[in-house]
């Protein structure tokens, strides 16, 4: 069942929902959250330029292929990034969501930027129970436009839903307490 | 614990006017486009041609929340461009009328 405002506020307030840092009012709306878009950003780039890497998902991992063939960037304060047409990059929410075994959710993008063809995830929406950690988004540019991101602005909501039991734990996820290196102070 | 403060639940929500400083089409001519300004900030959505009171230049809301502070949680008709439907306002700015009962 998913969370109505009053919900996210009662499980807030109880600790069975946790965001840092903690979220304004205003982003809580009926029945989601608006999360915040962090300043780091993974944007592949493969070696030597013009070609294309192949990958075997089933042996290697995400992370090992960006760690060798990604940039990162960091856009300074006021700034914003800039999202070609056609565009892959990799970012973080601002928020670190913390789930109790109880919760689980799903990140999903804003109709204001779906309607400029930006999607914030590629078909990977799920955030489980007992989550920890800063939401990587798989940011796409499918539209004709370039599009400035803001890091600190609403980007993406998360719409969290109670179990209809606690689940049991009995390991934790790959992507447990996944951060970015840098996060953008929260706006005045 | 982390610190917050739980909203006052106001239930049912009332009804109020929230003051747009422009209204002019929207996508669709069910739709309006509307900006209103809250803080020194500015907003634009696009909301149900219903929810616009053309008369007074305002736009329906639904104020379902009251905070310590003084302020008001208020449910928008529509998202706005760069936030979500729910606005923290306080309730002696002018941009919000809540008299409309």
């Amino acid at each position: 069942m998913t969370l109505s405002n009053r919900d996210i506020f009662d499980e807030i307030e109880c600790g069975g929902l946790i965001f840092d840092p903690m979220i304004e009012l205003n982003q809580v709306s009926t029945s989601s959250v608006d999360l915040r878009l962090a300043n780091i950003f993974t944007i592949p780039d493969p070696h030597p330029p013009g070609t294309s890497l192949v990958i075997d998902p089933v042996r290697i991992s995400p992370e090992d292929v960006f760690n060798q063939y990604a940039e990162e960037e960091v856009v300074p304060d006021g700034e914003k990034f800039k999202l070609e047409p056609g565009a892959f990059v990799l970012g973080y929410t601002l928020e670190r969501v913390g789930l109790s075994n109880y919760l689980a959710a799903r990140v999903e993008g804003r109709s204001s930027m779906a309607r400029f063809g930006v999607s914030i995830h590629q078909t990977a929406p799920t955030v489980h129970a007992n989550f920890k950690g800063q939401l990587r988004l798989e940011i796409s540019n499918t539209g004709p436009y370039t599009v400035l991101l803001e890091p600190g602005s609403p980007f993406c909501q998360l719409i969290i839903e109670r179990l209809s039991s606690p689940a049991l734990i009995t390991g934790e996820s790959q992507w447990q307490d996944q951060s970015g290196a840098a996060r953008t102070p929260q706006r005045p | 614990m982390q610190k917050f403060e739980m909203p006052e639940w106001i239930s049912p929500s009332r009804p109020g006017l929230l003051k747009c400083s422009y209204v002019g089409r929207g996508d669709l001519p069910s739709q309006r486009c509307v900006q209103f300004e809250v803080e020194e900030r500015l907003y634009t959505s696009l909301v149900p041609v219903e929810s616009v009171d053309a008369e007074r230049n305002a736009m329906s809301v639904s104020i379902f929340a009251s905070l310590k502070d003084g302020s008001y949680l208020v449910n928008l008709p529509a998202e706005t461009l760069t936030s979500g439907t729910t606005l923290q306002i306080r309730r002696d700015d002018p941009q919000l009328i809540h008299d409309t009962q």
